[in-house]
């Protein structure tokens, strides 16, 4: 690599007293076997792709399948919460019991009489459910700000 | 190998059983060049080492895609380029809260660095390149060191050949400048 020899006069002026380029580039000193080295160091830095050719292989996938199945079902039974076969009550109770008058009604009594002791202790509460109420302080340019704002939330935030 | 053209490697590269056989012979054919340019704007070997390494391994991952619009060379010059600037990038963010701005550190490094070793007036001549600004000194290295042609330097860098000319000029006068009035 020698230095640029363009005729240029600010160039030779500069180029006389700095000596040609390996010159120059001499002043670095390399450890010793440093480029020998380097794409020896360069290679293993290099990630190898991974090789997926086996995942055609019967003997692979069959197996990890199953025995991914086998784990799915056993994760399913025993997950925290899940109902156990012993402890629920079997679809014929279900029915029997939906049946049995004297169970529907004892059901219904008790159903009506907390429904008594509600109403007869909140007559005069409001609920809160009563659209008169809701919109009693409500300006129209209250509801003008909340459809502008609702309209504005769709827009995309400008990303500065 | 060194004989074989970019072209001839990168055929090679693109062949399965050759890939890193060609990478290797691309490695072998421009370690020194790159290293030396990217020497010369990081100064620090440790600093040089790890972006060459990196630049190579850049091209290992990007050769593939490469589709020889532009020319090979121009291509690698172009990522080493990157790679120094971003390098400096981020060592100035690390160095943010540091008392010695990293300029003063690099110049720092030329005196002490174990691996320099030049004559005076050379060492002077790298402290006023480290004085341009960094797009300025990879135009200067790239026209004054290795010997490329404004039109080479404007294919990596995206500028016009006119603007190069004159950032190389100024960057002549400021480096003459500097060496004459130390």
């Amino acid at each position: 690599m020698k230095m640029h020899s363009k005729s240029n006069n600010l160039f030779e002026e500069l180029k006389s007293p700095f000596g040609d380029a390996e010159s120059f580039e001499s002043q670095f000193r390399v450890p010793n076997q440093y480029f020998e080295n380097l794409p020896n160091q360069i290679n293993n830095r290099i990630t190898k792709p991974v090789k997926i050719s086996f995942l055609k292989n019967r003997i692979f996938w069959i197996p990890a399948v199953s025995l991914g199945s086998i784990s799915l079902i056993l994760l399913v039974y025993f997950l925290p919460g899940t109902p156990k076969l012993d402890e629920t009550i079997s679809e014929y109770q279900q029915i029997v019991s939906v049946w049995d008058q004297s169970y529907a009604e004892e059901v219904y009594l008790n159903e009506s009489c907390e429904l008594d002791a509600l109403i007869a202790q909140n007559t005069n509460e409001n609920i809160g459910l009563n659209e008169e109420n809701i919109l009693e302080n409500v300006s129209s340019d209250d509801i003008v700000n909340y459809l502008k704002e609702e309209y504005n939330q769709d827009e995309t935030l400008i990303e500065e | 190998m060194e004989h074989l053209s970019d072209h001839e490697l990168l055929v090679m590269f693109r062949n399965e059983d050759q890939k890193h056989y060609a990478f290797n012979l691309i490695v072998a054919k421009y370690q020194h060049r790159i290293y030396y340019f990217v020497r010369r704007i990081l100064i620090s070997h440790e600093d040089t080492n790890d972006v060459v390494q990196n630049i190579f391994i850049k091209v290992w991952n990007n050769l593939e895609n490469f589709r020889e619009d532009s020319k090979f060379f121009t291509w690698l010059y172009r990522i080493a380029s990157n790679e120094s600037i971003s390098f400096l990038k981020n060592r100035n963010l690390r160095t943010f809260f540091s008392l010695s701005s990293p300029e003063a550190s690099m110049l720092n490094t030329i005196k002490e660095e174990t691996y320099i070793d030049g004559k005076e007036i050379q060492q002077r001549l790298l402290q006023a390149i480290l004085k341009l600004p960094k797009k300025q000194q990879l135009i200067f290295n790239m026209r004054y060191f290795d010997e490329l042609s404004y039109e080479q330097i404007s294919e990596i860098l995206g500028t016009s050949v006119g603007a190069l000319k004159a950032s190389y000029h100024i960057a002549v006068k400021k480096i003459e400048h500097f060496v004459t009035a130390n």
